[in-house]
């Protein structure tokens, strides 16, 4: 039985596609991506965008967090 | 965590500045990008009411070649996916990737051309389909010349993107940077091997919807997870509810989703297993789907309040809660018994529209008012036009939703029953067919409200409004 080239190029890619799946997920553990998880969430946020003020107020201030207090 | 941001200049400031350096390196690309996915979506939603008119006066413009159901519906299609959706897209992650990564974008040149090739490729496919053109493989219509030049387009895209992450500043990748960096890898190879002329046959249809279902995966889906992830905590101010679950989300997703696409073919000539792995895949979607609504929801608890001052929180967050609906309403659907009622019917078409209006497009909505004002340095002049989009396209879409999947499963359930001859099954839709249309002008007249709300962004035009005080900052240091 002789296997398309279509084929072998496609099974190539697939194993090639999970080994940089794969490769992605152990070098995010390996750089400790998963550690400190609470902290992770907060590298949003910054010193001029704190956590607990709105960033969007298009529609207008909320009374208790107004930032131009 | 802790990193290095500052930048020439702005020591005495770092923490904002890193703000500054991202929003004015990406403003450029991301304006042209919006820009043209504004365009996309006004001609797709055209193509989509001439669609849905059809279907209620089927004589109508019936005899203009270029304009007949089977031209123009696929037309609808491609230019909301491959204009709107992919050029949003691209705006979102170009933004959003120099925003997480605290850095300036890269390689700015190749989001231009990639920007160029991608509406030539766009307008050339569509033009195309419109003359007769098409592939007509569903999803991938385009001839391979348009094909070639957005596959041109994407690669260049992902270049950029990735180049931008490798000059990050940050150590932690979040989570949305994750979402954005699995899309921009995955879909140029996928739009490329669905792309290649191996196929015929059986094989064709697998790849037509391992393809088809894999642009969800890849491409749109991680694009509305990725806004909703950094949009709903950012705006309230409030990080994520539980950040492990996020990332748990993420791997699950990364893990079940590309195994679905095979679900459309349930019943047809495939082996039966490749069907069964497929319908498997699409019920462990329940796993990523519930640690993305318990996190979003759980995020938003106590802080409902605020979709009174943000638009953008009213657009994500809809579109949020549209994704778990979507993605229930999918897993169900894949299911074989369930599966026999809905195929071929109207069920199919709500089910996509929930999809990829509801929860997607709402989504980029969402992102594109908190982008623009940040790009432009100017506030979104005369809110209660943003009010007026809001309402119309969330009432228009669920309307539309809900005609099509009443109308689609009555139809499905007439088409079993052989005590109703075929026409039965058709007649028993009309009326759904008509409100759906209806649905359709509502969301045109949300969209015209919405892109002169746009044009006047871009114009800097409309009435000043009075800045949160973060723009006069930003204009300073632009300045």
């Amino acid at each position: 039985m002789t296997i398309p080239l279509a084929g072998v190029i496609l099974i190539a890619v697939a194993i090639i596609g999970g080994a940089i799946a794969m490769g992605a997920f152990i070098w995010a553990i390996r750089t400790k991506q998963f550690k400190d998880l609470n902290t992770g969430a907060y590298v949003i946020f910054d010193k001029e965008e704190p956590v607990g003020e709105m960033t969007d107020t298009t529609f207008g201030y909320p009374e208790k967090n107004n930032p131009k207090k | 965590m802790k990193s290095d941001h500052s930048i020439p200049g702005t020591e005495e400031a770092p923490e904002l500045s890193y703000r500054i350096l991202s929003d004015t390196s990406s403003s450029a690309p991301v304006i042209v990008f919006f820009t043209s996915a504004v365009v996309w979506l006004l001609v797709g939603t055209v193509f989509g009411l001439i669609a849905s008119f059809k279907f209620n006066f089927p004589d109508w413009l019936g005899n203009i070649p270029a304009l007949t159901f089977g031209r123009v519906r696929p037309a609808h299609l491609n230019s909301v996916i491959y204009g709107w959706a992919s050029l949003g897209i691209a705006g979102l992650y170009v933004w959003l990737t120099a925003r997480l990564c605290q850095t300036e974008v890269h390689w700015r040149r190749l989001l231009y051309i990639s920007a160029i090739l991608w509406n030539a490729g766009v307008l050339y496919g569509v033009v195309s389909i419109l003359g007769g053109h098409s592939q007509g493989i569903e999803w991938l219509e385009f001839p391979k010349g348009a094909q070639t030049l957005i596959a041109m387009a994407s690669v260049l895209l992902s270049l950029s993107i990735l180049r931008t992450f490798y000059g990050r500043r940050v150590k932690h990748i979040y989570v949305s940077l994750w979402y954005i960096l699995a899309s921009v890898i995955w879909f140029p190879i996928l739009y490329v091997i669905a792309n290649l002329p191996f196929y015929s046959g059986v094989t064709q249809a697998a790849v037509n919807w391992w393809y088809a279902h894999n642009l969800l995966t890849v491409w749109v889906t991680p694009a509305g997870l990725a806004a909703a992830y950094y949009f709903i905590p950012k705006v309230i101010g409030r990080p994520i509810h539980s950040y492990y679950l996020s990332l748990l989300g993420f791997w699950s997703f990364a893990l079940f989703y590309n195994w679905n696409g095979i679900h459309h073919l349930i019943g047809g000539p495939l082996p039966t297993w490749l069907i069964s792995v497929s319908i498997v895949a699409s019920v462990l979607m329940f796993i990523p789907v519930i640690t993305v609504a318990i996190n979003h929801h759980m995020t938003m608890v106590g802080h409902f309040g605020k979709l009174r001052y943000s638009p953008t929180l009213r657009f994500v967050v809809f579109g949020a809660m549209c994704y778990t609906a979507v993605s229930f309403q999918g897993s169900i659907q894949a299911l074989r018994s369930f599966n026999e009622i809905t195929h071929f019917t109207h069920y199919t078409v709500g089910h996509a529209h929930l999809g990829l209006y509801a929860f997607f497009t709402m989504s980029i909505f969402g992102a594109i008012y908190y982008i623009m004002p940040r790009l432009t340095k100017w506030e979104w002049p005369y809110p209660v036009l943003i009010k007026f989009h809001f309402w119309l396209v969330a009432l228009g879409i669920t309307l539309y939703v809900i005609s099509m999947t009443v109308g689609g499963f009555i139809q499905g359930l007439y088409m079993n029953d052989p005590s109703h001859p075929f026409m039965d099954s058709v007649q028993v839709t009309k009326p759904y067919l008509m409100a759906r249309s209806v649905a359709g002008v509502v969301i045109l007249i949300g969209h015209l409200f919405f892109i002169y709300l746009f044009y006047l962004m871009i114009k800097r035009k409309g009435v000043k409004r009075v800045t949160p005080p973060w723009y006069e900052k930003a204009e300073e240091y632009v300045r």
